[in-house]
């Protein structure tokens, strides 16, 4: 995948009503009407961002005229997996946190809640 | 690639202390977000038991909050806990986060790793839409503790 189809992804991807309405398409295909129902927004808005979606390869349009209705192309996402190192990130910090919370604890010698009948290690 | 990501780290407690820290909300809240970011305890609620929810709201050093929702769906003191986990309330919260406990020389080695080997692209496009505001937020949260 091109950098460029990534950078597109990763920008139809960083507006939450975009990630929203995804994830509604991930559940099924949808018209624009049922796409903007739980949005305070109007088709004008919410087809603006479809066509980012379709630009970046994420969203099909059906060819009925009337209702055209959207479906999720989940391949761009599949080829931007790259992204979820953002995820192993956030795990890595926090387990650094729990490891150091759980030293501090065991330092201080503090009896955990349900753990009171063990003697606190050195 | 089958794995989103795995992350191991070999952490110097017992296991059944490390479980505790994962599962009983007055530990979790001191260690999830890290040190940059508040998790008070009475917004965190834990039903740890399969189909349990799972709720904590994270307050960000730049005044936003992450509103986390979840569901246990399988727990094995003190060995496993597999959990699904979204910031996007009422969505699909898509593919579990799997924490694995085994006891090791020195400790206890933590894996967490989510896994999409058995599901299609619509539950990896929902667990993906279902980071939302993480993902806006975590490059903020990652420069305040490296800072």
């Amino acid at each position: 995948m091109a950098n460029d189809d990534l950078s597109r992804t990763f920008a139809a991807l960083a507006d939450p009503t975009r990630r929203a309405i995804l994830a509604r398409l991930a559940a099924g295909g949808a018209t624009v009407g049922e796409l903007a129902a739980p949005f305070d927004m109007t088709l004008a808005a919410v087809s603006k961002h479809l066509r980012v979606l379709e630009g970046a390869g994420l969203v099909s349009r059906g060819r009925d005229a009337q209702f055209r209705a959207a479906m999720l192309d989940a391949r761009p996402l599949a080829a931007a997996s790259v992204w979820i190192a953002d995820y192993a990130k956030f795990w890595q910090d926090n387990l650094g946190a729990l490891d150091s919370y759980l030293n501090a604890l065991q330092q201080l010698g503090t009896p955990t809640p349900s753990h009171d009948k063990e003697n606190p290690r050195d | 690639m089958t794995d989103y990501f795995t992350v191991t780290r070999t952490i110097s407690a017992p296991r059944e202390l490390v479980f505790e820290a994962l599962t009983k909300p007055e530990h979790f809240a001191v260690w999830f977000g890290t040190a940059a970011v508040e998790v008070p305890r009475d917004t965190l609620s834990m039903d740890v038991r399969p189909g349990g929810a799972f709720r904590a709201v994270m307050h960000l050093p730049d005044g936003n909050s992450i509103h986390w929702t979840g569901t246990y769906v399988e727990v094995e003191p003190p060995a496993h806990v597999a959990m699904t986990l979204t910031d996007q309330p009422g969505d699909d919260a898509g593919l579990p986060v799997i924490f694995d406990l085994e006891s090791v020389e020195g400790g206890t080695q933590l894996t967490v790793r989510q896994d999409r080997s058995d599901f299609s692209d619509e539950q990896v496009a929902a667990t993906i839409a279902g980071y939302n505001a993480f993902i806006d937020d975590i490059e903020n949260v990652v420069a305040r503790i490296a800072g």
